[in-house]
């Protein structure tokens, strides 16, 4: 899968999670940056994110991630 | 008066945010400049070319707007009236995160980030609403009024460092490390305390007790012995309100936690999102139970007996092979931050305080929570 459709794929999860049709995802954005994003959030994400890309993540690779380009890294290594 | 926000939109406009004690912040409008379109309609006019925020009596700068589109204009606010509620977002350097509300769920939305970041604000009421205040013609000023409201600014790893005495460490300017250090234990419930020492330390590990309460040592053990199979169940959970916020209860094993939401949020939505959350976290801690990719804490006010704990790390360990800290007060021969190994698989920590169960966060040790992790830690990868 092309790294471009990771960042549509993440792109219309987040936009459906925050409820926010303007989000938009950049490697760097993290959850500083967007309001709302706290823990449940990030589950939401996190199962949202796992069934639309057929991926399962440990929760220690999970904490590692810093911001969303760690999460399409993550994504595009276990597809690989 | 309560304390309130007072936005004015007009030329030379500014933002206000005031307490009882006075203006705690403000923005002049012309530091904004030409960069932000004109920031509030009224009257379906957009009259307002930025908006100014004062401390005190003196311009801050810092404050802006972020441009939210109607149609295909873009505007940084939109104030009609309470019935047709429009959009403010705003955001400063020295607050770590946007604030972006729609003026009638806004004080959720501030009172959620206060809870759960320790950030911003918690109000009453958000009512938004131009008035006309000033004899100046279309000298418009909205107030949005708040019983209070908390500003906090951004604190950086070493920030808190030298907040919690670890000069040594401040020092060093690490801003990274122990937040990965705390994320590598996971909480067994007992309260909140371990996992609010996480996000004191800047970190937010996924945790499937993390702010769990009411679940003992006895309870944890049979958690594990069913593979908390019994939890997250609909028929089990029930979701309450108290001060102001909503608890979970899951009466299958006598769980509590927080949500950290806020009242007038919808406790069916919250319920239904936290059972989704439960599930997941469930089956991501018995992920790190298999691949010992965690350190399990269990502390309680009232340490449990020796054979209490050597039955839950059997329990624990009946998944892989786990690394049990067990977090006890200090005594003479164990000063605060000390941490020992007394079994396989089993270390204890001594902790100068604990934070009484009915009592204030304030209390919370830190510093000594943060030794324990440190020693744990080491003693953790070298067993490795």
């Amino acid at each position: 899968m092309q790294e471009s459709e990771i960042y549509d794929g993440l792109t219309v999860i987040f936009r459906e999670v925050f409820a926010d049709d303007d989000l938009t995802l950049s490697p760097s954005l993290k959850a500083d940056d967007v309001p709302g994003w706290d823990s449940m959030k990030m589950v939401l994400i996190l199962i949202a994110t796992e069934e639309r890309f057929g991926v399962r993540m440990r929760s220690r690779e999970v904490d590692k991630l810093a911001n969303v380009g760690d999460l399409a890294n993550l994504i595009s290594a276990k597809l690989a | 008066m309560g304390s309130y926000f007072r936005i004015r939109a007009w030329h030379g406009a500014y933002l206000a945010i005031y307490q009882p004690s006075g203006v705690v912040c403000a923005v002049a409008g012309d530091k904004l400049g030409g960069a932000f379109k004109p920031l509030f309609l009224y009257k379906d006019e957009a009259f307002a070319p930025g908006i100014a925020v004062l401390v005190g009596e003196a311009p801050a700068t810092g404050f802006f707007i972020r441009p939210y589109v109607v149609g295909n204009r873009a505007i940084p606010i939109k104030i009609e009236d309470q019935s047709k509620p429009g959009r403010i977002s705003f955001a400063h350097p020295g607050v770590r995160y946007f604030v972006t509300a729609e003026p009638t769920h806004a004080m959720e939305h501030f009172a959620a980030i206060a809870a759960n970041r320790e950030r911003n604000a918690s109000c009453e009421s958000f009512p938004l609403e131009p008035v006309q205040t000033s004899t100046v013609p279309d000298s418009v000023q909205t107030l949005i009024k708040a019983s209070s409201f908390m500003y906090e600014p951004k604190r950086t790893l070493v920030d808190l460092y030298s907040q919690f005495g670890c000069d040594a460490l401040a020092a060093k300017g690490d801003t990274t490390e122990l937040a990965a250090v705390v994320s590598s234990f996971e909480s067994l419930g007992d309260n909140c305390e371990f996992g609010i020492t996480q996000r004191k330390c800047l970190a937010e590990p996924l945790g499937f007790l993390r702010f769990g309460g009411g679940l003992n040592i006895h309870g944890v053990i049979a958690g594990l012995r069913d593979r908390f199979e019994s939890i997250g169940h609909p028929e089990n959970m029930t979701c309450t309100l108290s001060g102001g916020q909503w608890n979970i209860s899951d009466k299958s094993c006598k769980l509590t936690y927080h949500t950290w939401r806020v009242e007038k949020l919808d406790p069916e939505v919250i319920l239904d999102q936290e059972i989704k959350k439960l599930r997941y976290l469930r089956g991501k801690i018995l992920e790190d139970l298999e691949d010992n990719a965690k350190i399990f804490v269990f502390k309680s006010n009232r340490a449990p007996p020796l054979d209490q704990l050597v039955e839950l790390l059997g329990a624990l360990r009946s998944y892989g092979n786990t690394t049990l800290l067990s977090v006890v007060g200090s005594d003479p021969d164990h000063p605060p931050g000390t941490v020992v190994p007394i079994a396989d698989g089993l270390l204890r920590g001594y902790i100068d305080r604990f934070v009484p169960y009915v009592s204030s966060w304030d209390v919370l040790s830190v510093p000594c929570w943060i030794r324990i992790c440190r020693n744990a830690y080491a003693l953790w990868q070298a067993a490795s």
